[in-house]
């Protein structure tokens, strides 16, 4: 039977499923990164995961700051590059361990310091941590130039947008892997819930199941985007006890 | 470059360029996470979700009235609007000010599901 809506499973019970496997917190990148104070293989590994996927909202912070496109490149590749290279973490303790947090104090201070600013350039146009042609096709439509955002609201802004699409993208492989990309499709429409999403009964239809099937499929699949969340969110903290702030600094932004 | 803008359909927000999924994040977060019911999309037939707004046994209502009162002390959430779920209460920031209190705190723990 598909629980009724009021009786969503909250997230701090959900550490997976049976065929997913648990959470383990203890092994998420950020914990690991300040564990090992950026010394070891797999911190530095992880750490670079984490650039990597969290480069957007320090492009768009420095974008807002006044540098231009090729600038905001050289200066976004060149503060991970730093970032990698100093393997400097203690002010994250200050940052309450959170990623979020201590990437925007870190640029902060960067694009502040004048020297490292200059460095920073030079060392971008050498190392290309984040593909170029994923920058350019991302910033296509550079909308944020002339917005109303600050530069934090804009960093928080797309801290939150990353977060979203990492899940939803963890989602829509897990059921392409399983060849159900379709049926992803419409679960996805499901979820948003908007207006023209197809009716139970049409997804029925389309996928030869019952209305009862689909309702426990989107069930499965709202528990499944709940887990993958708290998961993505869990590896951008250090402390369990944060997750739930940060899905609430999450909410608050993405409602702004 | 000017952006064409867009309204969701469902909450009338604007919908960013870059929003992911090119939908409206609002409702793809709260969507996913549950915090709204949705008799719709929940499969839930609707007659449940209306029977809960008046205070039928069983369902949230209960919680419902405790979410109303809240607001009444808040002062400030005159037109928040029913159904509120577990969830809800659980993570959305509103209720950020009542967080610490404990009979909030027990409110939440009771209606866990």
């Amino acid at each position: 039977m598909v629980p009724a809506e009021d009786e969503v499973t909250p997230l701090t019970e959900i550490g997976g499923n049976a065929h997913h496997g648990p959470v383990a917190f203890t092994t998420t990148h950020w914990s690991v990164v300040l564990e090992a104070q950026g010394e070891s293989p797999a911190a530095q590994e992880a750490l670079e995961k984490l650039c990597r996927m969290y480069w957007r909202p320090i492009y768009g912070f420095v974008r807002r700051q006044g540098a231009e496109a090729e600038d905001a490149e050289d200066l976004t590749q060149g503060f991970f590059a730093l970032l990698l290279e100093r393997k400097d973490l203690n002010t994250v303790r200050k940052e309450k361990g959170r990623l979020r947090s201590y990437l925007l104090t870190s640029v902060k201070h960067f694009l502040a310091d004048e020297s490292r600013h200059a460095m920073a350039v030079k060392r971008g146009k050498g190392q290309r941590l984040i593909p170029l042609d994923d920058i350019r096709e991302r910033e296509r439509v550079d909308v944020e130039r002339s917005d109303r955002l600050t530069a934090d609201q804009i960093y928080e802004r797309r801290w939150a947008f990353t977060v979203l699409e990492q899940v939803m993208a963890r989602l829509r492989d897990e059921y392409r892997s399983a060849g159900n990309v379709r049926f992803f499709d419409q679960m996805k429409k499901m979820l948003m819930d908007e207006p023209d999403r197809p009716s139970q009964a049409q997804i029925a239809s389309e996928f030869d199941m019952t209305e009862n099937a689909v309702k426990q499929a989107f069930y499965r699949f709202r528990q499944r985007y709940q887990a993958l969340l708290r998961e993505e969110i869990s590896h951008t903290v250090a402390m369990p006890g944060d997750i739930e702030d940060e899905l609430r600094h999450l909410i608050a932004v993405v409602r702004a | 470059m000017t952006s064409v803008l867009r309204l969701c359909p469902k909450c009338e927000a604007e919908i960013p360029a870059d929003a992911p999924e090119g939908g409206c994040p609002a409702c793809l977060l709260e969507g996913g996470l549950g915090l709204f019911a949705d008799a719709s999309v929940a499969g839930v037939d609707s007659s449940a979700v209306a029977s809960a707004k008046a205070d039928d046994p069983g369902r949230p209502a209960s919680l419902i009235r405790a979410a109303a009162r809240f607001a009444e002390v808040l002062g400030e959430l005159g037109d928040y609007e029913p159904p509120i779920t577990p969830a809800l209460l659980k993570f959305d920031p509103i209720w950020d000010p009542l967080r610490s209190d404990p009979a909030f705190q027990k409110l939440c723990e009771e209606k866990r599901p």
